[in-house]
Formats: C-alpha cells, structure tokens, sequence
C-alpha cells in the first residue's frame, strides 16, 4: 500500500518540487524565506540571483550538507536526503576542493566510490568523462598540479561518474575560459537529450538564457521571478519609435495610447501593433517624421536587475537578509 | 565498500604526510640501533665488535644477561610509545586529518554522496585508527624481530603492544576528533587534545599518588576512594602502561628468565614493604573493567562528537 503511494509520487512530472525551503543560519541571516522552486523531469533550470541571495543555500539543502529550518516537497519524487536518490543525483559544488594527494583519476574514482558505482563502470567512465572535458592527458596527475579551470572541469566529470538522473550544478562555469563554457553548453544539452534533468546556478545570465528551458531569479531569500526565459521576458516588450519634429504637440494623443515620451523617443509596452499604428497616426497627423519602428525584447539580464531593483535594494549590496 | 574508500582515503591521507615517514624512520632507526647489540657466550658485543663487554664483569652469566638487558629494553620502548612521545606524534600525525577532511569544498562532496553522515564520520575515524595500527605494527614487529634474530630473544607478549598501542591512541584521538569536528582546526583540536590530556591525566596521577603515600597523607583512604570515582569516569591512559607491562614480564617470564626471584625489589631503598606493595595494587589492574570503562568514555565522546557533526551545516 505505501509502496503503491510512493511509485505514484515517483511519477509526478516534477523532478524537483521545493516547497517553502527556509533557512536561517545562526538567528539572524534569513538566506531563504520560503523558496517555492519546480523544476520539469528532462529540463535545464537555471537558478539566478545576485551574490548572497541564497542559491547556494537552495542547492546545499537539496544535497543535505545544510539542514533547512522548514522544507516541503521532493527530489525526484521522494522527500529531500532520501539515500537512493542521492545515489542517482549529480552534484558540482560551488567550489571543489580536493584532496591534494590524489590523482585525477582516483579523485573520480573515490567519489564514484563513495556514490556506490561499480568498479568496471568507474573505469570505464573516469577515462571517458575526462577524455570528454579535455583532461584525458592530465588523469594520472595529482590534483595539486591541476589550475582552476581544470579544477572546475575535474569537478564536473565527478558530477557525471554516477550517471544522475538529476544533476545539480553550483555555477558550473565558474572559472573556465570561453571553449570550456562552450563545452560545458553542448555537454548540458546533450545531458538533456539523454533525458537527464539540470539545475544550474549562475551569475552568467547570457549563458543561462542560452540554454535554459526555465529560470527562477531568487532576491533575499525569496523567489522574486519563476518561469520560461519567453514567459519572463514577454512582458516587457517594448516598442520604441524615433522620430523628428513638433513631438510635444502629440503628447497627448501618443500618451492616451499607452506610449511614454523621451525626447525623441516614443516607448510603447507590449507588443499591441495597433497601439503602435495609432501613435504613429498621432504622430504623423502633426507632421512629424518617422524614422525608425523597432520591436525591442528585454534581455534576461533587464529582467534580473528589475527584479532585483524592485526588491528594493541597491545594486552593490549582498547578502541575505540581517534581522 | 564505502567505508573501505573511507579507510583508504584516510590511508592515502596519511602517507602523504612527512610525518607518517618520520615516524617509520625512527621505528627503523631504533630497530637498527638494537641490531647493533648482539650477545654472545663472553658478553655483550656493541657495534659488530667495535665495543665488547665480558659478562663476568656483571657476575651473571650470557643467558641472564640477556634476559635482563631484554627486560629493560622491553620496557622502555613500550614506555616510548606509550608515553607522551608515542602518543604526541602519533596525535600530531592525525589532527590534521578531520579538519582538513571538514574543509570547504571538500567536505560538500563527501555530504553529497549517498552515506549517512554516521557512517562518513566513523569512516574517517576508523582511518585514524589504522594509520596507527600500522605505525604501530611497523615500530612493534621491527623490534620484535630483531630481538628474535640477532638476541635470540624471542616474546610473544611484547606483540601486545600493537593492539595496546592502538587502544592508548583511540583513548585520546576520541578527543581529537571531537575538537576537530568543533573547531576545524588541527593547531586547535591538537592544543585542546593535549588539553584533555591532562585533564583525564590529573585524577589517574593522583591517585596513584594517593595510593603511593597512603600511609603518609591519607591513612583512612577517604580522598582514595573519591579521587578513584572520579578515575573510573575517564579513560585510563595511565592503565594502559600497567596492562603492558604485566603481558610483558608475564612473557619474560615464561619465555626468558624463569620463575620471578624478586632481585629488583630488594634493592628498594625507601621503605621496601610499602613501596612494593604500592606498585603492586598499582599495576594489578583488571584489563577488562579498565578498558571495558575507557571504551565506554570514548563511545561517549563520540556520540557528542557525532551529534554536533549531524547536526552541522557546512
Ligand atoms: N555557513 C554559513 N553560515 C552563516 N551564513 C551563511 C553560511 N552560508 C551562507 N551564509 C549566508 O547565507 C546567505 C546566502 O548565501 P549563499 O552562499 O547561498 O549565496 P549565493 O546566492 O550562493 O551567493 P553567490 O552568488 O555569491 O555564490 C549569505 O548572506 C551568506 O552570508
Ligand atoms: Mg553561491
């Protein structure tokens, strides 16, 4: 019977459904409120938020090495820690340490170990993880001797020794040069072609939108914009006409139809054509001229400063919230 | 298999430590040292006949002098490497290992594996233990040996050392790791061990103090049997000596020299009576309930140690 009730929940659709996620460290840094974070079987999700907004907190608690105050909800199905399920889950931390007196290939082979992989699939994998992030000459060297970057790409290839259903990367291109970003995108979407799930954490905003079916920007503990990168930037297209002449006359009709004047510029939100049309009626019946009509899309990164604006901080500060 | 990966990594831990191979040299460098005595009819030849010393000097055959010189060397390497040397550098050794083990970055992974938290930890801890069980085999069995092939003398219950040592070194690596998983830091949790040391140290000292000069400070045995409580709350360090000791002349005894004809304690100067008997009740210690008290302690000590350790977030 309760066998029965668990397999239904393994097949919810969701690979990971955080429910108001709380985490206070001490009593006074509040680094998540009550997260309500989801993420689809098969997509990439990208977390953002700028330093100190609790990302890498999320991700720890989904991984057990922070304990959250409060916290609802599954990790592929079964509630947060579930040791199966860490077996099946992949993780790069934020930053990788490792042991200095191992080798590239035992540090793989250690963890592969601790993550309960037999040892003719460690063999298999290790030289064909690092074969795959252009470390295959490197394997037999201490990690003593490995830069940052290589640093980052060991750590990558111990993320994928278990095979994960779920992969769970803390800002996996932190300190690789342009080629290893590069691989690191075709190596997401290739993991995803193979049905695997991806969490991500980032502060590389252009990337994320280039490879990310959904994101949630998280802002002092709370999450301040969830959805499809599409969903999130939608709303705030804009229409911006330039043009010459006698503006001011047209004030009155441009802003009846929704438009907002900058000297000599016009924007219009949404994308409503008629509004457009109608203001560029106005605009010519005063005879001025029209001289450029662009449909402009916000970036994600438009998207991620308002959000973070409107929580009402100043753009330098970090950090969670201090009570 | 994950707590082997564990033991093993703690393994790797170890010998890459310069420490670890300063210890080996020295069980080596005291092994070599002993091989360069040897013994034969007339006496004792020191440095393949470089210094050779007639027996009849000592009025005592080649036999019972040797026997007597393996005494005394028996003894004062069990008192090495289970006095504070031993101990230091082994403890030395090892507080490195936790902290570094809880470092950022590192300890993430480890967390993120599919393991109790229960079982990592006594992963590592157990780690400790076999990087001593082999100082301690190396140092043991080298000394062993080289008694047996070029003394001829050859003791069994001086094998006893190894797991003594071992024991003497989780008494205490108990609270290494406790301190380690507090404070992270292998100064920290060295200082705070040593610390320890002689905190549990105190009432075991003075007891023995206590039971030395009974009949001068405490004839009625009151603060005995109070500071006694107290010792039977912490592990006996100091028991460990007496325990070895006992296996040891117990092995002398049957193996070397024969039935026990008293000759030390007769040179007792002081008041020979009380000093004997003293040192006797002193060193009659029961193994079981001594080490079966100490174990209890420690298991103690790593409850707390595992508590704080599950409860953390790193
Ligand atoms: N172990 C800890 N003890 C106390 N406070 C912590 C701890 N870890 C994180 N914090 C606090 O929690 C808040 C969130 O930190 P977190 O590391 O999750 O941020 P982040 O979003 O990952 O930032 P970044 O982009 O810089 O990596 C911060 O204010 C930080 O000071
Ligand atoms: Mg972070």
């Amino acid at each position: 019977m309760a066998d029965a009730v668990l397999n239904v929940t393994e097949m919810t659709n969701w690979a990971v459904d955080l429910i108001g996620v709380t985490k206070t460290y001490g009593n006074r840094v509040h680094a998540l409120r009550g997260v309500n974070v989801q993420v689809g079987r098969g997509e990439i999700f990208g977390l953002l938020g700028p330093n100190g907004a609790g990302k890498s907190t999320l991700v720890k608690i989904m991984m057990t090495i922070v304990r959250p105050n409060d916290v609802l909800g599954t990790i592929l199905g079964r509630p947060i820690g579930t040791r199966r399920k860490l077996a099946v889950t992949g993780y790069l931390p934020e930053m990788s340490h490792f042991p200095a007196y191992l080798t590239g290939i035992q540090v793989l082979d250690y963890y592969s170990r601790l993550s309960k992989v037999p040892r003719s699939l460690r063999q298999e994998r290790s030289g064909r993880w690092l074969d795959r992030l252009g470390l295959a000459e490197w394997g037999g060297a201490r990690v003593s001797k490995y830069s940052k970057g290589m640093l980052r790409r060991l750590g990558l290839a111990q993320s994928l020794m278990n095979d994960p259903e779920l992969l769970i990367l803390d800002e996996p291109t932190d300190g690789l040069d342009p080629m290893g970003r590069r691989l690191v995108r075709t190596l997401l979407t290739e993991l995803k072609a193979e049905g695997k799930t991806i969490f991500l954490n980032s502060h590389m905003l252009s990337e994320l939108e280039m490879v990310c079916d959904r994101v949630a920007i998280l802002h002092e503990g709370l999450v301040a914009r969830q959805g499809t990168i599409k969903e999130l930037t939608e709303h705030t297209v804009q229409c911006q006409i330039v043009a010459r002449g006698e503006l001011e006359s047209a004030r009155v009709a441009v802003e009846a139809c929704g438009g907002v004047m900058h000297d000599d510029k016009i924007l219009v939100k949404g994308d409503d054509v008629r509004c457009v049309n109608k203001i560029i009626d106005a605009l010519r019946e005063k005879d001025c001229l029209i001289e450029s009509v662009e449909p402009r899309r916000f970036s994600l990164e438009d998207v991620f400063v308002e959000a973070v604006k409107t929580g009402g901080r100043t753009s330098s500060s970090v950090g969670a919230k201090i009570m | 298999m994950q707590i082997w990966a564990l033991i093993q990594d703690s393994f790797r831990d170890a010998i890459d430590r310069k420490i670890f191979w300063i210890m080996i040299l020295v069980s080596v460098a005291i092994a070599g040292a002993m091989g360069c005595i040897s013994f034969d009819d007339r006496g004792v030849d020191v440095m393949f006949g470089m210094w050779q010393f007639e027996s009849a000097n000592w009025s005592m055959g080649g036999e019972e002098l040797r026997g007597n010189v393996g005494a005394i060397v028996v003894h004062i390497l069990a008192d090495l490497y289970l006095g504070w040397v031993g101990m230091i550098l082994a403890l030395v050794s090892t507080a490195g290992m936790i902290p570094a083990f809880l470092e950022r970055g590192r300890v993430d992974l480890v967390l993120s594996k599919p393991m109790s938290r229960e079982a990592l930890f006594m992963g590592k801890y157990l780690g400790a233990m076999v990087f001593m069980l082999l100082q301690a085999t190396v140092f043991v069995l080298l000394s062993f040996l080289v008694m047996g092939f070029r003394w001829g003398l050859w003791l069994p219950g001086y094998l006893w050392l190894i797991p003594l040592i071992v024991l003497m070194f989780s008494y205490l690596y108990g609270f290494s790791a406790l301190f380690g998983v507090m404070t992270r830091s292998a100064t920290s949790s060295l200082l705070l061990t040593l610390l320890a040391w002689i905190v549990i140290w105190t009432p075991q000292k003075t007891y023995e103090f206590l039971v030395t000069f009974e009949a001068q400070v405490d004839p009625d045995r009151v603060w005995q049997k109070r500071v006694e409580t107290l010792r039977w709350m912490v592990p006996k360090t100091q028991d460990i000596a007496h325990i070895a000791g006992n296996l040891i002349d117990a092995s002398l005894m049957t193996d070397v020299i024969g039935p026990d004809d008293e000759t030390m304690d007769e040179e007792d100067r002081m008041s020979p009576e009380m000093a004997r008997s003293a040192e006797r009740r002193l060193a009659d210690v029961n193994p079981y309930l001594s080490i079966g008290s100490s174990l209890a302690f420690e298991c103690a000590l790593l409850g707390v140690t595992l508590a704080i350790f599950r409860r953390r977030d790193y």
